[in-house]
């Protein structure tokens, strides 16, 4: 008795057929070896009927046509997650180099900017409160524009405020006050007359 | 008169709305049969039809009018569903023959057209019982090589580069599905 799952000869010339292993004129001349194949016949026959459930294929939507370039699913080499970790390795290397690197640099901040006061000629230092005790401030008379400066500082009046003269061209001359921080600078309005007072505390305000 | 594929396929590329309605009116119930014939449910069949007209909608340009427009559409429909089966919660296995759904006289169209006598109409469908039980052995894979070479008379090579898979591979599974139909239908006779 044959052994069913042992080929015969012309059952292997059809696997070869169905393998594509068969010459085309061979293969075009082998649809009734085919035929004469029971399990490839009955194969071919079931995938040629009816599917159970066809006339539900009536159901079935006609989709919008997209006539657009083909979507093409696309397939990333790398996975998001390995982008997201490599930069979140990236800001920790980038963020301990800083580290490394700002002792270095020397932070001591930048010298003030020396204002111009060139048009002006200091001539009271001030000086530090806690060196004189508290007298009231008096204020200094302006001198001409044209008057000669005097060749020695005067004293200063009091410790918490200091009187600064400054000899002035053009307008007419200014008194400098400092008292705790503040600089107050007295002057007289040209227009009216009027005695001006400007106190400078990194607010600048007008009084009179 | 009826409008060839070729010609369908190219207007609805060029954006002919009604030549692709054609073209699904015409083949949506081949793309359902693939589609069972892989995943032997009607429900799912459905669905992954569905899914292949989508894709046909949106590559009906890449159709390049060489070979047969069935046999393209018939392997994108065999992609869909073995994507499918790829899915994950999904598990690669032959199907169990006993889910399978009572035979109606539908389905009997093909075998029963060469016979008369209700004798002949039993013995025919008994028969045809044993084949779907036979196929539902087969992965789903081997359901659908098995159908694109004897259906569609596609070459293993065509195969490979329309299921994305090695040529090798399809003539395995080719080898091992024939061997495995043919024991099975020995048993059965």
């Amino acid at each position: 008795m044959n052994d069913p799952r042992t080929p015969r000869p012309d059952e292997e010339r059809l696997l070869k057929w169905l393998l594509g292993e068969l010459p085309a004129d061979e293969a075009k001349a082998i649809a009734h070896e085919l035929e004469a194949d029971p399990a490839l016949a009955l194969a071919r026959e079931w995938i040629q009927e009816e599917a159970p459930g066809a006339e539900r294929a009536d159901e079935l939507v006609c989709p919008p046509l997209h006539t657009g370039p083909a979507r093409v699913a696309h397939h990333p080499l790398v996975p998001a997650w390995f982008w997201q970790g490599a930069a979140a390795a990236a800001i920790f290397i980038i963020g301990f180099g800083m580290g490394q690197i700002a002792p270095l640099i020397d932070a001591t901040p930048p010298a003030p900017v020396q204002t111009s006061y060139d048009h002006y000629q200091l001539q009271a230092p001030v000086a530090e409160p806690s060196a004189s005790p508290a007298v009231p401030a008096t204020p200094v008379q302006p001198e001409p524009a044209d008057a000669a400066p005097p060749a020695e500082p005067q004293p200063p009046a009091s410790p918490a405020r200091q009187e600064i003269r400054l000899a002035q061209a053009d307008p007419p001359p200014r008194y400098v006050s400092e008292e705790n921080g503040r600089v107050t600078i007295e002057t007289t309005l040209a227009g009216s007359g009027a005695r001006a007072v400007w106190v400078i505390d990194g607010n600048f305000r007008l009084s009179e | 008169m009826t409008v060839e594929d070729g010609a369908l396929a190219a207007a609805a590329a060029a954006g002919d709305e009604r030549a692709f309605a054609t073209l699904v009116e015409r083949y949506r119930g081949y793309i359902h049969a693939i589609a069972w014939r892989i995943v032997l449910d009607e429900e799912e069949a459905l669905d992954i039809a569905q899914e292949t007209l989508i894709k046909l909608s949106r590559s009906i340009g890449q159709w390049q009018g060489r070979g047969s427009f069935r046999a393209w559409l018939g392997a994108i429909a065999s992609r869909t569903a073995l994507d499918q089966r790829r899915r994950p919660g999904r598990r690669e296995r032959p199907t169990d023959p006993q889910s399978f759904p009572e035979p109606g006289a539908g389905r009997m169209v093909a075998m029963a057209a060469t016979v008369r006598s209700p004798v002949e109409l039993l013995v025919a469908e008994e028969r045809r019982e044993q084949v779907t039980a036979a196929m539902g052995r087969l992965t789903p894979q081997q359901r659908a090589i098995f159908q694109l070479r004897l259906g569609e008379e596609m070459l293993p090579g065509e195969i490979a580069e329309r299921l994305g898979i090695p040529a090798r591979q399809v003539r395995s599974q080719l080898s091992r599905a024939i061997a495995r139909l043919r024991e099975e239908l020995a048993e059965e006779k």
